[in-house]
């Protein structure tokens, strides 16, 4: 009877943070729709710039928390250690702005909003909220 | 200290300028600042009781601190600068960068310049696990063996096709050494003291550093050439009570406090790095060499010969077991030789050396804050040094020491 609860517990929750993550841009940098491979490109720092040449400026939570581990594990494919050891690395290449690294969700929302290349994510719906920030939720073909 | 951005908190202040004249007001936006910054407690015990010049009969207790200013003017300019309480100025730059397109960058660093990139290229609370520990520890020698460098240094960024990213750095300038990297002599059973050390390099070093990434793996190859002309007082810092087997040896080597100089001194450093990412696994294999090729002074009471090899292996798992805790350990080995293999083989006057070693060293890192990072970590190792020559019986010099290090940090 436990195991079948504990069955429909994980039927029912899912993947906690990756069914809700929402990769958020703003607005200026004109990306609102962005494939799985631009995204992986960004957030890897391979491509530093938007079509509208406007430098990228990635936001992440902290390297090592649930929401950073969840995104990687959807949108990147990579793990935390190995992402951590790319994202040192390739901090100080300028290729384009260097990351910024935030605690919450606001603090995402108010980083992205405020620098016309900025790219993020969040786990929490903000659709209500969104029209706050200059910011589009990203779709992605 | 290489990586400068990880785990921690950006505090980004953008500065904007108001210049005001009776009809006109500029808004010049000076760009972006990020401020981080680390204040660690670090101590350690070791049997090795004279380590890199330290007392450690109670323990060695230390207090580090550093900040690293990044400013962002814009896309195209940048400036950085790294200070410690034991270099003030650790390195800092101007950088000048031009993207091509999305996809590749190139650009040029001048000022005091650092390799930033590679398995191990950023030690303490910044970036890996892995305590500020001194010299002769693995993975420590293999992450310090490339110093500051006050010269230019160019470099491309870009990737190739769906997967493989390529950066590369070409680093051409003076080499600088402080008093915290030192000058290590990987046969490890002395050191030029720290204090007394001089570099006055009259050739430019040469230094380049390839980074390639492929998804999950990182492979990393940095290559230098260094000449100086070298002075200070050598010091042997083996102590007496570790040493077993030959006495006669040990008393050649052993509480030696000697001027040294060697002018036109050659260097040649090869670090190769291999990373693979498996989930909340991470698997490095690192190769590091030295090669030293100065001239031969057999009047000297340091002449180590025409050649000194040192080479050797470093592996090392690390994994990630929650959100803040993260496991890691390894087992390091190296060989070394030096003296005049040809003389040996011809005239058999001068004996060849050996020294080799091998550590294992584990750690835990554990964060119960954003801002707090603590680390335990213990290495043992294992080495001897002993003679090579055919026409001598083998005469063989035990030595092992262990070392346990704990350090707190506060990191913004």
């Amino acid at each position: 009877m436990l195991r079948f609860m504990f069955l429909l517990l994980v039927l029912a929750t899912g993947d906690v943070y990756g069914d809700a993550l929402a990769v958020i841009v703003n607005k200026d940098a004109e990306a609102n729709v962005l494939t799985d491979e631009q995204i992986y490109d960004v957030f890897i720092f391979r491509n530093g710039i938007w079509e509208n040449s406007i430098p990228v400026t990635v936001v992440v939570m902290p390297l090592h928390s649930p929401e950073h581990r969840a995104f990687l594990d959807k949108y990147v494919g990579m793990g935390y250690l190995g992402y951590q050891r790319r994202f040192n690395n390739r901090v100080n290449s300028s290729k384009s702005m260097p990351p910024i690294i935030v605690n919450t969700r606001t603090e995402a929302l108010d980083t992205v909003s405020k620098y016309p290349g900025g790219i993020s994510y969040t786990e929490d719906d903000i659709r209500d909220i969104l029209d706050s920030y200059n910011i589009d939720i990203v779709e992605i073909r | 200290m290489k990586s400068l951005m990880k785990n921690l908190i950006a505090v980004t202040v953008s500065m904007t300028s108001l210049a005001v004249n009776a009809d006109v007001v500029y808004d010049v936006t000076l760009g972006r600042t990020s401020l981080n910054g680390y204040a660690t407690y670090l101590t350690y015990m070791t049997n090795r009781n004279t380590f890199e010049d330290e007392s450690s009969d109670n323990g060695t207790h230390k207090f580090k601190a550093g900040v690293v200013i990044n400013h962002t003017f814009n896309e195209y300019f940048r400036a950085a600068l790294y200070s410690t309480t034991d270099a003030p100025f650790d390195y800092g730059f101007v950088e000048g960068s031009y993207a091509i397109d999305g996809k590749t960058a190139i650009g040029a660093r001048l000022g005091r310049n650092n390799i930033i990139s590679g398995p191990f290229a950023g030690l303490g609370p910044y970036s890996d696990e892995i305590n500020f520990l001194p010299q002769g520890t693995e993975p420590n020698r293999i992450g310090t063996t490339f110093y500051r460098f006050d010269g230019i240094q160019l470099y491309l960024d870009t990737y190739i096709g769906d997967v493989l990213d390529l950066y590369v750095e070409a680093l051409y300038g003076e080499q600088v050494i402080d008093n915290e990297k030192g000058l290590f002599e990987p046969a490890f059973f002395a050191i030029l003291e720290e204090d007394s050390l001089h570099a006055d390099h009259s050739k430019p070093a040469k230094l380049i550093n390839i980074n390639l990434y492929a998804h999950d793996v990182e492979f990393t190859i940095n290559y230098g050439e260094v000449v100086g002309n070298i002075e200070g007082v050598y010091k042997n810092t083996l102590p007496a009570d570790l040493v077993t087997g030959n006495p006669a040896l040990a008393g050649q080597v052993i509480d030696v406090e000697l001027p040294y100089q060697d002018d036109n001194y050659p260097s040649r450093f090869l670090k190769l790095g291999l990373s693979y990412n498996l989930e909340d696994w991470e698997f490095l294999v690192i190769y590091f060499s030295q090669k030293d090729t100065p001239v031969s002074d057999p009047s000297s009471p340091f002449d180590l010969g025409t050649n000194f090899v040192s080479d050797g292996f470093t592996y090392m798992a690390r994994h990630s077991f929650n959100n803040r805790t993260v496991l890691y350990g390894g087992y390091s080995d190296f060989e070394g030789s030096f003296g005049n293999n040809e003389v040996d083989k011809a005239l058999k006057v001068a004996p060849s050396w050996v020294d080799t070693g091998r550590s294992v060293f584990t750690g835990v890192r554990y964060l119960p804050a954003e801002s707090i990072s603590l680390i335990l970590e213990g290495h043992y190792f294992k080495g001897g040094i002993f003679l090579n020559g055919d026409y001598q019986d083998p005469v063989t010099t035990h030595y092992s020491w262990a070392l346990v290090s704990f350090s707190a940090s506060y990191i913004f």
